[in-house]
């Protein structure tokens, strides 16, 4: 990102990741406010704000009604990423601006808070909610902090989520094999289309392999699996690529996920990438109120891409991300999937 | 470039002397523009389809009737695979010959495999033909068929 304008909150400006940001980008205007209030026509997507992060750093991924949930959390360390996906929850956040939350001690505070409270589960945490994990890094250098820090706490799994290929500056961390860094994967086809500003898929499954080489585990996203024509052969290619170049034992998880969205997104996708034929599949309202496709579309692929990937693998943990479990069930998947059991 | 504004078709609507109000201009707008994204081609080219075009020049039939047979071909064009599944669960369960005061309805989209089952129930009547019924509808499962694997063209 190359910020035009940056807002400090006067309570962090002191802290080094402020002054860090601050000195990287010494071209933009800064102005110091006491507290940022976001609104309308307040701030633009060029915008960055370093705020104090005042509520809770870690939450509950809030899954989705009526269907499973993996007891995922969230770390909420910033908002904003820049691979502007089509299918991206973000944009219903139009000209919201970058943020950064920059009071870390208190987030890792709160993180060894939360895992003592749960000692005797593992608490899959994860950074990829709301930004890229390594993209942000190039305002940040968070994960600097956050690998060798939250690695420390016995009962984590740190999962670091991306569609980058810029893992250098994370191999040398010490992640105490209590990291997992992770690739959200489509079809080159795909990609193409609807991950514009993304790295291509075969970048990221050789940043994968190199990550597997520094010893971290590695994970895999298909989500959205997106049905297209073509879409069979396409991602049997991917899961050709992954298995040629990764070490399926290095694997930690595999999940699948097919395209979906809230009602009120759509008219954004068709307004914002009016080349973008995602929005006209069969897509129906599910017992969440979210558009997905109609079962049996979801079924297909789901039944495809498990079968491409068992055709290497019985042992990787393949899961469904927010379907019914009586679906992961009749597929063969795990349903809920957690790394307690 | 196809056009996805459905003003023009819903105009061409209006000119068969359909005279859908607000609420049926949203539906219609809707699976219009979705086709016509979907299929590359311009929403009025959609009322040339044999089937719509047959719809809306029956003036043999009202102007309501017209409207629901044209939101139902829509539908159809617009939700291939919702509209079969449907069209199969339908069939399995009028051969089912339920007794007329009982009624079997799917989730929403079979986003689940469960049914609801309703019966109207009058003491005097007895419940021994509803009892034979719910057998016969346990013998299959419904939403399954409904959802029997199609051919993936794609």
């Amino acid at each position: 990102m190359r910020p035009k304008k940056i807002i400090i909150e006067k309570d962090v400006a002191a802290l080094k990741i402020s002054k860090n940001i601050i000195s990287k980008y010494n071209y933009a205007p800064v102005s110091f406010v006491d507290r940022v209030k976001l609104g309308k026509d307040k701030y633009s997507k060029d915008d960055l704000v370093i705020a104090k992060q005042r509520g809770r750093f870690v939450k509950r991924c809030p899954g989705t009604p009526a269907y499973n949930c993996c007891q995922y959390h969230v770390l909420n360390v910033g908002i904003g990423c820049e691979t502007g996906c089509t299918y991206c929850f973000l944009h219903h956040y139009m000209n919201t601006p970058f943020i950064v939350y920059a009071n870390i001690d208190d987030l890792i505070s709160e993180v060894e808070a939360v895992c003592a409270d749960s000692q005797n589960k593992i608490l899959r945490i994860g950074t990829g909610e709301f930004i890229d994990s390594i993209g942000f890094d190039d305002l940040t250098d968070l994960n600097k902090i956050l690998v060798p820090k939250l690695s420390a706490i016995s009962n984590i799994a740190l999962e670091i989520k991306t569609k980058s290929k810029k893992v250098d500056s994370l191999l040398d961390l010490d992640h105490q094999g209590r990291v997992v860094i992770s690739w959200s994967l489509n079809s080159q086809t795909v990609a193409d289309k609807e991950e514009p500003e993304a790295d291509p898929i075969m970048d990221r499954i050789f940043a994968a392999k190199r990550a597997q080489e520094a010893g971290y585990s590695v994970g895999f996203h298909f989500d959205p699996l997106i049905y297209y024509s073509g879409w069979k052969d396409d991602y049997g290619k991917v899961v050709d690529q992954i298995f040629s170049t990764i070490d399926p034992a290095g694997i930690a998880w595999i999940s699948l996920g097919a395209l979906r969205f809230n009602p009120g997104l759509k008219p954004i996708i068709k307004l914002k990438f009016p080349k973008s034929k995602i929005v006209y599949q069969e897509m129906v309202p599910g017992l969440d109120g979210k558009l997905r496709y109609f079962i049996s579309i979801r079924k297909l692929l789901f039944e495809r891409m498990t079968f491409n990937i068992r055709s290497y693998s019985k042992k990787i943990p393949v899961y469904l991300c927010m379907e019914k479990n009586e679906l992961a069930k009749e597929l063969g998947l795990i349903a809920n999937f957690n790394l307690n059991s | 470039m196809s056009d996805n504004n459905p003003d023009k078709a819903l105009k061409k609507i209006e000119s068969y002397g359909l005279r859908p109000g607000k609420n049926w201009k949203k539906i219609l707008g809707d699976l219009l523009s979705d086709i016509a994204g979907r299929d590359g081609i311009g929403c009025e080219e959609i009322l040339l389809l044999p089937d719509i075009e047959a719809i809306l020049e029956n003036d043999n039939e009202s102007a309501p009737k017209r409207l629901e047979k044209l939101k139902n071909a829509l539908y159809k064009l617009r939700y291939p695979r919702h509209s079969a599944a449907l069209s199969r669960f339908r069939r399995h369960v009028k051969d089912l010959a339920l007794p007329t005061n009982m009624k079997i309805t799917p989730v929403p989209y079979f986003e689940s495999k469960r049914l609801m089952i309703e019966v109207v129930y009058e003491h005097e009547n007895g419940l021994d033909e509803e009892i034979e019924a719910i057998k016969r509808i346990s013998e299959i499962n419904l939403v399954k068929e409904a959802l029997e694997t199609e051919e993936d063209n794609n």
